[in-house]
Parts: structure tokens; C-alpha cells; sequence
């Protein structure tokens, strides 16, 4: 376990080193530069080359990798056109848009896209895990056929399109549902949960959609396994059996891809967000994007590649847990 | 010219998710509460007219919050950066300047003294020497008295190099220079040298300009002249959280997501012609796109009641605004921007021909493709700016007369190329435009150009665009920001023109001088006949429609209208119905 | 020895602990009626065995699953009589039967690693077996009894062993940990299916004789499920030959093996290696492929592998042929192969081949 920890951490450093040094190059492949953007049409060539100084990115790109990677460890000084910025470690930089930390941009973004996934991870993996579970358990009835019928048109569903039909009907016309917005957990977590509602059912329904399929094939696979015949035959209730036996193999798989999903959707889920007007990490790393913000660009990056290879460490991690078969090493 | 904020890149997706929303609508919503189109305002010669408190608003109480839907972060706070229309709306509640507009929404617009006492005192009656007398009692949100040389202080900071996306104007007037930052480079890279031109004494302002500036108490209403301690200065962070020195000021600004503004309690309503503030605060909140604004100012629940939005509300919500109760929550009107098709003068030279493209051009038609929000219009100038004298100098009606221009032509057909950039709505503009044309006998030729570089291909002298599509707004409400700036002949260079039509005439261009020397007072009128007669006599280019403005309110919001100034719904009379 | 056209009775032991009376299971499907099971009629008294022989699909495993009643009630169609110790189980609740399994009549599957879960550890999963039928059972007692039922079934430090994943173990371990855990409620009448195909050889014979050992140590009634011969021959009392669900031939051991007197048990025998003199030099396997339980062949549902189908006539081809008795007391056969065709051809062609020595 622990060799396994040691080798695996290596690895994904080494996953995000490249990642960050690949991100880089390719922002500066970018045949454009912030200063433009930042600068507006009717631009001297001069004014360009300013803004690109006091923006750091006058530098070699060399010199401006270090910098950016002694900042996360040691911290650095960014001067910003006369603004002398202390940024203490881990400093992932200054917005070139909003002039704060890059750590300020994430701390009030990422709680709300943690939110939404949060919310709605709860959703898929009750109601659709449950409901593939039981679909499966009923397989061929009219249960099972709704079920299945009612998952393919959910998950062939976008969500800008359930989204936007759900916040027409729930919110814009009959008002049954409070606009989606962020109130911190921790100040109100009755108006956190009605805020987050809408989001949470939309990311949620259309994922049970994919999930329940994805359980529901799951379970009937290993309903006909040989231990499940065994524990039948052993004279166990169909409780105990579908339980302890059924589920238990069954639900191996649905738990590898909900952490590979997990570490995807931490990093933003970017429509969803922009569908329910919330500012989350996803839809930063979209405005970044096109506001050539490299900081914030480089920060999302590392982030979501962060949260993927944690999560796949730690589905693998739970797969030895619950497959004893499974060695780490 | 001024940008709009609407026009800018708000972020691929959003972009995308729009176009997917859109329908087209043949809804002709145009009407709801339609304002005044008559500018009858001016320059303030009373000084009453500059004293505080500003005029009750009928029927107004004090308190609650209104609420901002917005779709992006504001791109500057810093007074001396800001230069994009919502910004310059938001500002005017924080950022006092030398004067400001007095509006009551009759389309009544004045220019009064908003920090200083009056509009302005052109002390050699030259327009040359402007003398501005701060009032007493101005203070910051922390309790310090504004004085001259706080104003002077914000002023200079607009000459840093580095930053430069504000107004240049009072810059470039005070050096006499296009290239103002040569010598001067504000108070960071110049420390402790003067601005040229400009001296503080006490409470007395004074600018001296090397050549006359008779638009001075416009140009000075622009939030450059902002005041900003120089002990609280905290340069590039500034522009987070500006030191207010008008009725509100941040109290939180999540960036991104919100900024609450609450009561500036060192802000004295006595000195204030302007402001009401009713309101006990404002909140702006950023990332909801105008077509999520709309809908949920339309359905207008509880808590968006005392919401408002400062973007149209977008085709695809258009139809939910025309009943009654919802209609009346809507505000209509002409904004300052036209838009325009250029004739490239040097390439289509017979008058007949400019003249039968006024004539034939279907303007009902291409304002349906754009929803039906823009409103009919045949001058160059916009019904915001002072003088505005509505005309046209073509009159097929407001559908055109392809008959009156076949007639012009005398029988001959005739076949013109035409530029747009290739975005999908110019192309079915574009498409109904050549519609339109050829049933005049006028065969178009369309040249979709990539918009990235759009300006500088049809920009370029002896291009081969014959119709080029265009647009302008004006800074302030003159004429002298928009006929001199696209009509005058000898500012054509070879790269980078803004007079698309390529048109140089020395009788317009003398008229143009003679307009520029008269006082502001004075000179609205002229530019408003130059107008007619460019139109009537060179045909230079075709308007095409006032682009207009068309924002919604929750139900609870009151006492606010299209300000003239700026395009948005004003802050300055809104108020929470109880 | 008879020729009467009327099908013999069998005859079913009314003292036997488990007795079956005309089985039929049908499995309705949207391609039409699977008839798995079409008539089965046999008994096992304690301290017997019955080998029910065949290929797959011949209906073995199906009535074996029958016994345990583990078909879905809801999509299978059972009828006839299956009385285990003196309780006919066919309609009889799930709840009931449930009591049943496990406890009476317990189960030996074919391929011990997937027959047992692999996520659970072996001495948990026979604890659980027992903690079912004793819910009075401490935790602790029932795990005391799964690893006193591991030593049982010889495998050595059964208290370290139990602990263990079913992974952990060999192939022949799992299979005793299997019987172990089929074991541990002393079943009256235990059912191998196929219990020592997945093993290699010398396993087979030690499980094999394992399961001799214990059944006389428990005196319980088993059933031999196997499509090989060679194993019947080693533990079977009895054999019934099942082809196409019905039964084809069926007698004791000594009957079948000796003097097997259906082309289909002869097919069987001759595809045995280790019934043969020369291992795999000679080996016969039966040609063609085992019948479509929904359109069995009409006539003798093996008539389009009997290599003497039609000698008799066209019966083979048009009447399906009854069990009826084969000669001896207790032997039955279901051909239409006249008695005096049958000797001969088994004198000609079988027996010289060398096979059932």
C-alpha cells in the first residue's frame, strides 16, 4: 500500500509537472497575447508592449515557468506596472483581469462547483444507481421498460436544453423553484440547498440517466453470476441475497467511474454553471480561456488535472478495498 | 467612440449558447414605454440648476435594495479606466466628476456642475481657459474633503502609459498632442512633475488648453476627472475597490460574482444636483447572461422584483414582454449609437446612385431581422444628442421606394459589392439587405469579411468594398464627437479610417471648423443642419436605424428611464416601490 | 424382457428421500417454448447416488435447479411432483422452499471460483450458509463451524484457511471448501453438478472420493450431475441418461456401464478417455450438435445423430419412442431399436471398440 501510495504520487506529479509546462507552450503557441485583449482594438504597439511587462510576459518563457513554479512552493513578488504584490506560497499568480491572487479566484469559485457536483453526485448515484439497481432486479417488467425508456431519453438530453426547460417551467413561469444561486453552506444551508436545487437536478437527472443503464446492466450481469446462484442455493432470503451478494460485485465498476466522473466534473462543469448563471471554477477557466488569462488558465488547468489523478489514486485505492483480489502495487 | 459592453467577447460559450436561444421574431415590441425621442437639452447656464439636493421624484421612498442582473464583471472600476457604457452607469454613483447630466426623463437632459459649481466658466471666452470652483461640503466615503488636488491627482493618473483604456480627450486637449504620454507620464512614472495644463489651487480647478476647447463641460463630465486620494491610491488594485466619493460606495466585491454597494454616509445630498439615492443599496450581480436576466426579471418573482438589467433583453425573451403588466416594466428608446451603410465615395462617385441607395433601402425590413428593438432612423446623428432634428432627406417611407430609385437610375442596372463582417446575424442582414436592393434594380454583391480583422480591411484606403457596414456612438451628447470624427476629409489616412465613406469636402470641412469654434451652447443646432445637408447634398452614406435600447425592471423598481448620458437605466431617481 | 408397446411404468421408490414424478420445466421465451425438462421421472434414497448423465442442454442441470427450486417462478412453468422427504415442493412458496435449500438439499456447483464470492472470505461465506438455517447462532459458533467443517473436508490449517479469500485457494481447496460449505447444515440429499470438471485429474479422484467418504459419514443421498461417464462409473448407484430433456435410458451402474443398450449411451461411452484401453487414440466423440429445446427433432428427438436411425422402419422418424424396459429388472430404455438389432450391433461395433471394460 504504501509502495503503491509512493509510486503513485510520483506519477501523478510528474502527470502534472508536464501538464503545467504543456499548458504553457501552448499559451504562448496562442498567436495572440493578453495585451491585445487587455488593450482593445485601437492599440499602439507600444501600449502592447507595456501591458505585456507589467503582465511578466516580456519575460523569456523559460523565466517565466520558474517564476510561476517558485511561486507555488516559495512564494514570489509580482510587479504589476508599479504594484508591488507580495504573493506567499502557494502562489499560483495574479489574475491579469480581476488583479487578485489566482488563490482568491479559486477559493470563491471552486465551493460553488464543488456544490453543484456535489449535490447532484448524491442525485445520480441514489436515483440512478438505485433505479438501474431495480430495474435490473425487475428486469423485463413494466418498471424496468419505464425506467429504461425514461434513462435513454434523459441521458440523450443536453443539459443547456434540460436545463433551460427545467428553469422555463420550474423557475420563469410557475416560479416553484427559487433562480439558482450560491449562498456558502455554512451561512444558510436551507437557501445553499434551494439555490444549488436546479443544478443539482439537472447534472443529477442526466447522469442517473447513464448510471442507472450503467447499474442496471451491471446487476444483471452479475445476477447471473455462479456465487449468486450459491447464495440462493444456500437457502438465503432474496433480501440477503441481492444485498450482500448482488450489489456488493455489482456496484465495483459504478464506484471506479463516479470517482473518475467526480475528478472531471471538480474541475468545472461548465455548461451546467452557465446554463444557471454560477460563477464556478469551470466557467472561470472559459472566461480565461478567452481572456488569454494566463494565471487563471494555468491554475483551472493544474486543478482539474489535480482533482483527476487524485480521484483515479483513490478509486484505485477503493477498488482494493472493496475487490480483495486487487493488489496495490 | 465609446464601446458599448454588450459588443464585447463576454466568453465562447456564452456566445454560443445565445445564438442557440435565438428565434427570430416577427413581434414588433417597439412601443412599451417608448421614451421621448426629442433632446431638448443643454448646457446649464443657471447655477441654481448645479445645487443640490437633487429634485424629489414623485411618489419615490428611501430604502431597500435594487438589485443589478449583469452579465460580466464590470472591466474597470478605476474612474480613470473606465470607458465601457456599464461601467460609466455603475460609476456615476461612485465616482463624482467636475459636471454630470440632470435628467428627469423627458428627454430633458442637462449639463450642470455636479463636483464644481457650475458647468463650466470659459474665463477668456476663448474655450481655451476652463475655470471649475469645487462646492463645499464634498467628501470621500472615509470622511477627508475633496479638494482641487484630489481632482488634479485623478486626472494625472489618466496619463500613465501602461494603463490607457480610459478617455483620452482631456489628455490629448491638455498636451495638444494625440501622443499625450511623451513628456507626461502621470503620477507613478512622473512623480512629482505637474500635469501639463492643469493646476489646482484650494478649491479652484483650472485647465488651459493650447488650442479652444469649447466642449470642455462634456468632456469633463467623463469620469476622468474623478477625484482620488492620492494617500489611498492603491494603483492597480484600485480598480477592485475604488474610494467613492458619491452616494454609494463598496462595501463587498466578490469579483466575479457580486459587488454589494451600501450608503456613502460622508455623501451630502445638498451638494448633489444629480443623485436621489434612494435606494439604501445596490447590489450587482455578474454571470447571469441577458437572456436568464430577462426571463427572471419577466416572471418577476419575489426576489427579483426590485431587479433591472443593463443589456436588451434578447430576441428569444421578446414575445414574454408584450402583455400589459410586463410592458410597462420595459423601457424603450434610441440609444447614441446609428447604424450605418457606408458608400465608399471614392468608388461609387455619381450622386444619383448614393441617392437611389437611400432611397430603395427597406429599413422595417432590417430592423424585423434584428428583432424589432432598433428604431427607424434616417440622420447621422442620434435622436440622444443635443440639437437632434429627426429627417429624411430620402422619404420612400418606412419600407423605401424602389420606384423613386429605378427613376433615379434612369433604367440602368447597376451592381455594387458589399462588406460585413461574417457573424450570423450580418448575414441575414446582409441577405435581406441585398433582398431589398434588387428590387430597386440594385444587384449586391456580398463580401463577408473575417470580423477579427473586418476594421481593417474596410478601414484601408482603395479598398474594393462599395457598401461597407458600419456603426458609431457618440461620448457625450454633441455632434462634435460623431460628424467631425467620420465626415471630415482630411483626417483620411491610408490605414485605419473611421470615414468609411472616403469622403472629403471642402465645403463640409470648412463648416465643420466654424461649428468646432462656436460655444457648446451654440453649436448643437449647427451640427444638426450640417447633418441635413450632407445627407441631402453627397448622400455620403445611408442610416439605417437608431440601434435602441430596450431594458426591463422588476415590478418594485420606480423613478428610473433610458438615461440620455449613457444609454442605461439611471441610478440617479431609482427607487423601491414599497 | 418386452416388447409391448405400452411404456413400462417406472417405478418410483415410495421410500426414497427425494422422488420425482414426471418433471416437466418450460421456460416461455419470446422465440417460443423451451421445453427443458419434458417428463423425468426418478428417486434417490439416503446413502445412494444417482448419476444423471448427458451432454448440456439435455436437461440434467435444469432438474437439478428444479430440486433446489431456484427457476423464477414468475418465467418458468414446472409440473409433475418433486417430494423431498415426503414434501412435494412443486407450487410450494418461496418462503418455504428457501427453509429447504441449503439446509435439506444442498448444492455443489461446477467451477468453485466463481461459485463462491470473491469477495467474501471462505470461512465467512460457510458461516453464512449455517447462520441461515441457524438463526440462533452465535457469530462465533457459526465461524467455529465453518472451520471444523473445513477440517472436515481435509483441508489443512483450516483456521488460518478460513480467514482466506476463495483466490487464495488451489482449484481442488475451493472445491472442498464448496462441499464444506454445502456440508455444514448436513443435508439429507446433497447435489453435485459437474463437481470436479474444472479440476485436473488427480484432484477429480481425490474430491470424488471425498464425497464417498462423507456420504457415508452422513448417510446423505446425492446426485451426480456429470456429461462424463467415467465419473459416474466411479460413485453412481443408479443412472439415468438424459437426452433432449427427457430420459433415455436408465438402470444401475453395473446396467449402463456394462450393457448400455441406447446408440446415445453408447455415444457417451465412447467418448470417455478414461473408460478407454488407448487414451485418446480412438476417441468417438458423438456427432452433430445437441437438439433446439423448442423444435425437437419429430420421432426420436436423437434420430439425426443415430447413425441407425430408420433401421427400424420410419418409427425413428415419426413416433417418439417411451421408456420402456430394457431387459433387466430396473434397466429402461427409450429406442426404437428392436432387442435382437440392439445385442448385435453393440457385439459388432461397440463393445469390440473397447469400450466399458
Amino acid at each position: 500500500m504504501f509502495r503503491f501510495l509512493i509510486k503513485r504520487l510520483l506519477l501523478a506529479s510528474t502527470t502534472l509537472v508536464a501538464i503545467s509546462i504543456v499548458t504553457f507552450l501552448l499559451f504562448f503557441a496562442v498567436p495572440s497575447s493578453p495585451a491585445w485583449v487587455m488593450c482593445g482594438r485601437n492599440c499602439s504597439p507600444e501600449r502592447i508592449a507595456q501591458v505585456e511587462q507589467s503582465l511578466g510576459l516580456d519575460q523569456p518563457i523559460t523565466k517565466q515557468y520558474t517564476d510561476f513554479v517558485q511561486g507555488i512552493f516559495v512564494g514570489r513578488t509580482i510587479d504589476d506596472a508599479g504594484t508591488i504584490r507580495e504573493c506567499e506560497a502557494p502562489c499560483l499568480g495574479y489574475s491579469f483581469r480581476s488583479k487578485e491572487p489566482v488563490t482568491d479566484t479559486i477559493t470563491r469559485s471552486l465551493p460553488i462547483t464543488v456544490s453543484i457536483v456535489g449535490g447532484a453526485m448524491v442525485i445520480f448515484l441514489t436515483v440512478g444507481v438505485g433505479l438501474g439497481m431495480l430495474a435490473a432486479l425487475k428486469k423485463g417488467t413494466v418498471f424496468d421498460r419505464v425506467a429504461i425508456g425514461a434513462s435513454v431519453g434523459f441521458a440523450s438530453t443536453q443539459t443547456y436544453t434540460l436545463g433551460g426547460v427545467l428553469l422555463l417551467v420550474l423557475v420563469y413561469s410557475t416560479g416553484l423553484l427559487p433562480n439558482p444561486h450560491y449562498t456558502p453552506i455554512t451561512e444558510n444551508p436551507l437557501d445553499w440547498a434551494s439555490g444549488m436545487l436546479l443544478p443539482w437536478i439537472t447534472l443529477g437527472l442526466i447522469n442517473s440517466a447513464m448510471y442507472a443503464r450503467l447499474s442496471r446492466a451491471q446487476m444483471i450481469e452479475t445476477l447471473q453470476e455462479d456465487f449468486v446462484r450459491t447464495a440462493r442455493a444456500k437457502g438465503l432470503s432474496p433480501g440477503v441475497v441481492n444485498r450482500r451478494h448482488a450489489l456488493r460485485a455489482a456496484i465495483t465498476p459504478i464506484v471506479t467511474i463516479a470517482g473518475v466522473d467526480l475528478g472531471a466534473y471538480l474541475g468545472g462543469v461548465v455548461i451546467t454553471e452557465s446554463v444557471f448563471s454560477l460563477n464556478g471554477i469551470g466557467r472561470e477557466a472559459a472566461q480565461a480561456v478567452t481572456d488569454l488569462n494566463l494565471p487563471i488558465v494555468m491554475a483551472t488547468v493544474l486543478l482539474a488535472a489535480f482533482f483527476i489523478v487524485t480521484m483515479n489514486i483513490i478509486v484505485d485505492m477503493l477498488y482494493a478495498v472493496i475487490d480483495p483480489r486487487v493488489r496495490l502495487g | 467612440m465609446r464601446r458599448k459592453f454588450g459588443a464585447l467577447p463576454i466568453g465562447v460559450l456564452t456566445v454560443a449558447l445565445v445564438a442557440s436561444g435565438c428565434s427570430e421574431t416577427t413581434n414588433d415590441p417597439a412601443g412599451g414605454n417608448q421614451q421621448s425621442v426629442v433632446q431638448t437639452g443643454s448646457i446649464a447656464t443657471d447655477p441654481a440648476d448645479s445645487q443640490g439636493p437633487a429634485k424629489a421624484v414623485e411618489g419615490a421612498t428611501k430604502g431597500g435594495t435594487v438589485k443589478l442582473l449583469h452579465a460580466a464583471e464590470f472591466e474597470h472600476l478605476d474612474p480613470q479606466k473606465i470607458y465601457v457604457s456599464d461601467a460609466l452607469s455603475m460609476a456615476t454613483q461612485f465616482a463624482r466628476t467636475l459636471t454630470g447630466y440632470k435628467e428627469d426623463g423627458t428627454g430633458a437632459l442637462k449639463l450642470v456642475g455636479d463636483l464644481a459649481t457650475n458647468a463650466g466658466e470659459d474665463v477668456n471666452g476663448d474655450c481655451k481657459v476652463w475655470k471649475y470652483t469645487l462646492k463645499d461640503g464634498l467628501k470621500f466615503e472615509d470622511g477627508t474633503p475633496i479638494t482641487g488636488a484630489d481632482v488634479v491627482y485623478g486626472v494625472s493618473r489618466s496619463f500613465d502609459p501602461e494603463w490607457g483604456v480610459g478617455p483620452t480627450y482631456i489628455q490629448q486637449w491638455l498636451t495638444g498632442a494625440v501622443e499625450y504620454n511623451t513628456t507626461y507620464k502621470g503620477p507613478f512614472q512622473s512623480a512629482g512633475a505637474e500635469v501639463p495644463g492643469l493646476k489646482a489651487d484650494g478649491n479652484v480647478i483650472t485647465f488651459t488648453f493650447p488650442q479652444p476647447q469649447c466642449e470642455t463641460p462634456y468632456a469633463v463630465a467623463m469620469p476622468t476627472t474623478a477625484p482620488v486620494p492620492q494617500a489611498k491610491d492603491t494603483k492597480g488594485d484600485y480598480d477592485r475597490k475604488p474610494v467613492s466619493s458619491g452616494p454609494y460606495m463598496i462595501k463587498e466585491h466578490a469579483y466575479d460574482q457580486y459587488i454589494d454597494f451600501v450608503r456613502n454616509p460622508n455623501w451630502d445630498a445638498n451638494t448633489d444636483p444629480i443623485r436621489n439615492a434612494y435606494p439604501d443599496g445596490i447590489r450587482v450581480e455578474f454571470g447571469i447572461d441577458a437572456e436568464a436576466s430577462a426571463n427572471r426579471i419577466v416572471a418577476n418573482a419575489a426576489d427579483d422584483q426590485t431587479a433591472f438589467m443593463w443589456a436588451n433583453v434578447p430576441a428569444a425573451v421578446l414575445s414574454k414582454t408584450n402583455t400589459p403588466e410586463v410592458k410597462e416594466r420595459v423601457k424603450a428608446g434610441p440609444s447614441q449609437y446609428v447604424e450605418y451603410t457606408w458608400i465608399n465615395t471614392d468608388r461609387v462617385t455619381d450622386l444619383k446612385v448614393r441617392q437611389a441607395l437611400n432611397y430603395a433601402v427597406d429599413r422595417d425590413a432590417i430592423i424585423k431581422v434584428r428583432g424589432g428593438t432598433d428604431q427607424f432612423g434616417s440622420t447621422i446623428i442620434s435622436p440622444t444628442i443635443a440639437g437632434y432634428e429627426n429627417f429624411n432627406a430620402y422619404d420612400g417611407g418606412p419600407t423605401g421606394n424602389a420606384e423613386k430609385a429605378k427613376e433615379l437610375l434612369g433604367g440602368k442596372t447597376i451592381k455594387l459589392t458589399y462588406a460585413f463582417p461574417n457573424v450570423p446575424v450580418r448575414q441575414q442582414m446582409a441577405a435581406k439587405t441585398k433582398e431589398v436592393y434588387a428590387k430597386a434594380g440594385i444587384e449586391l454583391v456580398l463580401t463577408p469579411l473575417d470580423p477579427a480583422t473586418y476594421y481593417d480591411s474596410v478601414g484601408t484606403k482603395g479598398n474594393q468594398y462599395d457598401l461597407i457596414r458600419g456603426g458609431w456612438g457618440a461620448d457625450w451628447p454633441s455632434a462634435s464627437t460623431v460628424i467631425p470624427a467620420l465626415l471630415d476629409g482630411r483626417t483620411i489616412r491610408d490605414k485605419g479610417n473611421q470615414n468609411l465613406a472616403y469622403f472629403n469636402n471642402d465645403e463640409v470641412n470648412k463648416e465643420i471648423d466654424r461649428i468646432k469654434g462656436l460655444k457648446a451652447t451654440e453649436s448643437a443646432a449647427e451640427w444638426a443642419k450640417l447633418d441635413k445637408k450632407i445627407m441631402t447634398d453627397f448622400a455620403p452614406l445611408i442610416p439605417q436605424y437608431y440601434i435602441g435600447n430596450y431594458e426591463i425592471t422588476g415590478s418594485k423598481v420606480g423613478g428610473t428611464f433610458l438615461s440620455d448620458s449613457y444609454g442605461h437605466l439611471t441610478l440617479n431617481t431609482m427607487f423601491v416601490k414599497p | 424382457m418386452t416388447t409391448s408397446t405400452s411404456p413400462a411404468e417406472v417405478t418410483v421408490d415410495p421410500d426414497a428421500y427425494l422422488q420425482v414424478r414426471d418433471l416437466k420445466v418450460q421456460f416461455p421465451t419470446e422465440d417460443g417454448l423451451v421445453r427443458a425438462v419434458d417428463g423425468v421421472t426418478f428417486s434417490v434414497r439416503r446413502g445412494q447416488t444417482l448419476g444423471i448423465v448427458g451432454e448440456s442442454g439435455s436437461g440434467k442441470s435444469v432438474t437439478s435447479m428444479s430440486i433446489l427450486g431456484l427457476h423464477n417462478p414468475a418465467r418458468t412453468k414446472i409440473s409433475g411432483e418433486i417430494s423431498i422427504g415426503g414434501t412435494n415442493i412443486v407450487g410450494m412458496k418461496e418462503e418455504q422452499i428457501q427453509r429447504l435449500r441449503g439446509k435439506d438439499v444442498a448444492m455443489i456447483f461446477q467451477d468453485p471460483l466463481s461459485a463462491l464470492h470473491p469477495y467474501y472470505k471462505v470461512g465467512v461465506q460457510i458461516a453464512e450458509a449455517y447462520k441461515v438455517h441457524h438463526p440462533k447462532a452465535s457469530k462465533k459458533e457459526a465461524m467455529t463451524r465453518a472451520v471444523d467443517m473445513l477440517d472436515r473436508v481435509g483441508i489443512p490449517e483450516p483456521q488460518r484457511r478460513a480467514n482466506q479469500y476463495p483466490h487464495e485457494f488451489s482449484g481442488g481447496m475451493r472445491q472442498r471448501a464448496m462441499i464444506a460449505m454445502a456440508l455444514v447444515n448436513d443435508p439429507a440429499l446433497l447435489i453435485a453438478d459437474e463437481p470436479t470438471t474444472a479440476l485436473d485429474v488427480t484432484v477429480q479422484a481425490q474430491i470424488l472420493e471425498l464425497l464417498e467418504d462423507l456420504q457415508e459419514e452422513f448417510h446423505s443421498a446425492i446426485i451426480m450431475i456429470t456429461h462424463d461417464l467415467g465419473v459416474i462409473s466411479q460413485v453412481a448407484d443408479d443412472v439415468l441418461v438424459m437426452y433432449g430433456g427427457r430420459p433415455v435410458e436408465t438402470g444401475s451402474v453395473e446396467q449402463i456401464m456394462k450393457r448400455p443398450q441406447h446408440p446415445y449411451t453408447w455415444g457417451l461411452l465412447a467418448s470417455v478417455p478414461s473408460l478407454h484401453g488407448d487414451a485418446g487414440a480412438d476417441l468417438v466423440p458423438i456427432k452433430g450438435n445437441p437438439p433446439s429445446l423448442i423444435n425437437l427433432p419429430t420421432g426420436c428427438a436423437f434420430n439425426p445423430r443415430c447413425r441407425y436411425a430408420g433401421t427400424n422402419g420410419n418409427l425413428s422418424f415419426t413416433e417418439r419412442p417411451e421408456l420402456r424396459s430394457a431387459g433387466e429388472a430396473g434397466h429402461m430404455l427409450a429406442c426404437h431399436l428392436s432387442a435382437e438389432n440392439r445385442q448385435r450391433i453393440y457385439a459388432e461395433d461397440i463393445a469390440h471398440a473397447g469400450v466399458a471394460q
